[in-house]
């Protein structure tokens, strides 16, 4: 880690207000991203992303400069986003088909994304429940394996695997009838 | 086909610049001394997420209870179809039933009204329910009881505590416009684009699953329910007169302790047992036939036991015989 770096974190520890504004401005973009893969819409996201943030300047006094800064913030966002799920998940017991439908990503314009096949990548996680949601990101993007995430999220591992393929078949349907071109970029359909 | 590899590809590094606004919060939280408000923050945060999903979870519950009514419906139907002529006993439930079926209605959705002994008409749905071999008469009272009082109940248990009231009069009206609306719980996504026909397919079949598995869980509970209600009909339909003082003076008036109602029962068990625990009298087959003569005076216990009705009483007997 280069020295500005290490200034930066050294001066958040401080409270520096200043350093603390540096280090969102740095990194809100990065992280915002990661939220709004968890969460089912861009207030949820925002949320996660704050409370993400106040967890990390709280505790970046104990961050001993040992590697990976990033990676470190990162875990604390991933874990704020399964505490949100945890805390969120009685609610959506009913809601299983769908969740807000008011909230669509795609028009949003609280949430500025650089390209949109990314913005509509994100979408369609936004069309499975909170469940498969939260498992697919663990295990595709966080790769966690199959008892890792059973563990994180005190289930049976059959559950989890239950939910993954079940996002993976939503995900798959919707990216065939929408996105034949990025489906045909990875080889994944025939010409 | 292997998508993870696409999502990973395109969103491992993405960005997304998030609005202004979220600085704001976070540079007053931060101000403000973060590690107690974040607690209470996140108290707030999630009854905020809480509330928008309330509204969302109020609807579902709505759809959820007019769902497990139809279910019922149906279920009471095809009972109802099932029965033939018959079962003079079972008619007089079904009157008393009706009477009562009005005090189970005022009462407010709320389980704790269910789970009284508003026994009459609990006992009703659970002949119902229970003994369909058996016959009732199917006049015009029947249909009503049964529906409307499975419909309360399941709206009852589904509702948990939350759900609407369901007046009597309306009852039927409701069952009738809920019909109507089942197509708002198979098809919930009208209003976006047309979905493929496979889709649509799996989806009600993901739908039907759900349905099932609900449905077994609502005959359990029922069963639960019946059960518990039969024990409590038992209970409150032995109906025993038990004397608690007896003149043992060669009067001929009360010399006996003779327990009225005995004779619509059999294998009444009786025992009779001194303060001190020691069984004075007992019997297996009480006929009313004990009068003690040299028992000192004072208190007694009596313990009382009809083991078909699963009745039980127990009580203080004095014995003066001055």
């Amino acid at each position: 880690m280069n020295q500005d770096m290490q200034n930066l974190i050294e001066r958040c520890a401080k409270g520096e207000p200043c350093a603390q504004k540096a280090l969102f401005e740095k990194y809100k973009a990065r992280f915002y991203a990661v939220c709004l893969r968890y969460a089912s819409n861009s207030s949820e996201a925002q949320d996660i992303l704050t409370e993400g943030f106040l967890k990390i300047f709280n505790s970046i006094g104990n961050y001993r400069g040992d590697g990976d800064f990033e990676g470190w913030m990162y875990k604390i966002f991933v874990n704020q986003a399964l505490d949100n799920f945890h805390r969120t998940k009685h609610n959506n017991m009913f809601v299983e088909a769908q969740d807000d439908v008011h909230n669509n990503i795609l028009t949003d314009n609280n949430a500025a994304f650089s390209s949109e096949e990314q913005r509509r990548l994100v979408q369609y996680l936004h069309n499975l429940n909170a469940k498969e949601r939260t498992i697919f990101n663990m295990v595709v993007m966080e790769e966690y394996s199959i008892l890792e995430a059973a563990k994180e999220l005190q289930v049976n591992p059959s559950v989890v695997k239950t939910y993954y393929y079940r996002a993976r078949a939503k995900l798959q349907d919707l990216l065939l009838q929408n996105e034949k071109e990025l489906l045909k970029e990875y080889n994944l359909v025939k010409e | 086909m292997n998508i993870e590899e696409l999502y990973k590809d395109k969103l491992k590094n993405s960005e997304v610049a998030p609005p202004d606004v979220v600085w704001q919060q976070l540079s007053s939280r931060l101000e403000g001394g973060v590690s107690q408000s974040s607690v209470s923050e996140a108290a707030r945060r999630s009854s905020t997420s809480m509330a928008q999903g309330a509204t969302a979870m109020a609807t579902s519950k709505v759809v959820a209870v007019v769902a497990a009514a139809i279910v019922a419906a149906v279920v009471a139907t095809v009972a109802v179809i099932g029965w033939n002529n018959d079962n003079p006993a079972a008619a007089d439930t079904v009157v008393v039933a009706h009477h009562d079926e009005d005090d189970t209605t005022a009462a407010t959705a709320n389980i704790e009204s269910v789970m009284q002994p508003d026994v009459a008409s609990i006992a009703a749905t659970t002949i119902f329910n229970a003994e369909v071999a058996q016959a009732v008469e199917p006049d015009a009272i029947v249909p009503d009881v049964v529906a409307d009082n499975t419909v309360v109940d399941e709206a009852v248990y589904m509702a948990d505590n939350t759900a609407t009231s369901v007046s009597a009069d309306s009852r039927v009206a409701e069952t009738e416009a809920t019909v109507a609306d089942v197509s708002v719980f198979e098809n919930p996504k009208q209003e976006q684009e047309p979905i493929p026909e496979v889709l649509q397919q799996l989806r009600m079949e993901e739908d039907k699953t759900f349905g099932e598995i609900f449905e077994q869980v609502q005959k359990i509970e029922q069963e639960n329910v019946d059960s518990l209600a039969k024990y409590l009909q038992e209970m409150f339909t032995a109906e025993l007169s038990i004397p608690r003082i007896i003149t043992p003076n060669h009067d001929n008036i009360n010399d006996c302790w003779v327990i009225k109602g005995l004779e619509n029962y059999n294998n009444v068990y009786v025992a009779v047992f001194s303060v001190s625990g020691k069984i004075i009298f007992e019997s297996k087959n009480y006929d009313n036939t004990w009068c003690p003569t040299n028992l000192p005076d004072g208190s007694y216990y009596y313990n009382v036991v009809i083991r078909d009705k699963n009745y039980q009483k127990t009580g203080a007997l004095l014995i003066k015989s001055r």
